[in-house]
């Protein structure tokens, strides 16, 4: 009998943990990518050429992915609700577009324009630049 | 892909009409459908947008990838159940629209748009009010729709349908600079 309320206990705490894991997947917020590890770095202009020469392999390569980009911001976009730097692929009009996340009430503290740094972030593909999301500042 | 092309060729029409072509890296578009247990909301803030003054054309393309869910379980089940991001990357919009718009002149200029929107391999005209606001030679364009999934061969499963709305509110805002 004893034996039996062991088992029906322990089958509780399996339960309410399993409950609790799937609530914590369900619920879990978008975060940007600090303590993510990057696969693979790169300088601005390789990763736009590598776009400009072959979109479809580049996305193979890089979509999804967490990567780090080194290059020199040509533009700084903040707003109430957005944050976007492009660092420049020298010789080109294009760039790479890196987009911060922006929570309510704090804003990213984004370097300013003509300097030279590595964002981190997950690469969504290409469109007039190579576009960045989930973006830090390494 | 065809209007992907029309968009391209938009791009580099660019040097026809100078000084009459408005564009954005930045633009955003944000959705929003309501259900009973919480709201399901994103928004995209790297959406290329075009705006051709002269042509009265008007154009975007957006990465599905590139909209941000609070959840990353939402996002993850937007990508790969719904809008399949994988094999349909890009959700484009070209068209024309109807009303005049001084560049010149500081003020807001209702237009009437109506286009092809590209979204998961679909193609489907949609006819929309909205607004250019002229702004120290900036236009900043701003424009609703209600789009239904299963127009664009979404399907949502039976199990969640009714619980989510039938038709999801899209809202398109742009900053654009002369070209």
């Amino acid at each position: 009998m004893r034996k039996k309320y062991i088992m029906v206990a322990l089958l509780g705490v399996l339960l309410s943990a399993v409950a609790g894991w799937a609530f914590y997947l369900y619920n879990k917020p978008h975060r940007n990518v600090a303590g993510v590890r990057a696969v693979a770095e790169i300088d601005a202009a390789g990763l736009y050429a590598a776009y400009k020469q072959d979109e479809t392999g580049a996305d193979r390569k890089f979509v999804g992915k967490v990567i780090e980009v080194k290059g020199t911001i040509i533009t700084v976009q903040l707003t109430d609700s957005t944050a976007n730097v492009r660092l420049g692929a020298a010789g080109t009009d294009g760039a790479v577009s890196c987009d911060f996340l922006v929570g309510k009430g704090t804003k990213p503290d984004l370097p300013s324009k003509g300097s030279a740094v590595v964002i981190k972030g997950r690469c969504t593909g290409f469109l007039e630049d190579v576009n960045l999301v989930d973006c830090v500042v390494e | 892909m065809n209007k992907y092309i029309i968009f391209i060729a938009l791009i580099f029409c660019a040097g026809s009409s100078y000084g009459q072509l408005y564009y954005s890296r930045t633009g955003s578009i944000g959705f929003y459908a309501s259900t009973p247990l919480e709201d399901i909301k994103a928004e995209n803030n790297q959406v290329y947008v075009l705006i051709d003054i002269g042509k009265r054309e008007l154009a975007f393309s957006s990465l599905l990838k590139g909209f941000i869910f609070p959840k990353e379980l939402m996002q993850e089940h937007f990508n790969e159940n719904y809008v399949e991001s994988d094999k349909f990357p890009k959700a484009t919009f070209t068209g024309n629209f109807t009303g005049s718009v001084d560049v010149k002149k500081d003020g807001s200029y209702p237009v009437q748009v109506k286009g092809e929107l590209t979204l998961h391999n679909v193609v489907k005209m949609v006819e929309l009010p909205a607004m250019l606001e002229v702004k120290g030679g900036m236009i900043m364009a701003t424009a609703h729709l209600m789009v239904k999934p299963e127009d664009f061969q979404i399907n949502i499963p039976s199990v969640v349908r009714n619980k989510i709305a039938r038709e999801v509110s899209i809202n398109v805002n742009a900053n654009c600079s002369p070209k």
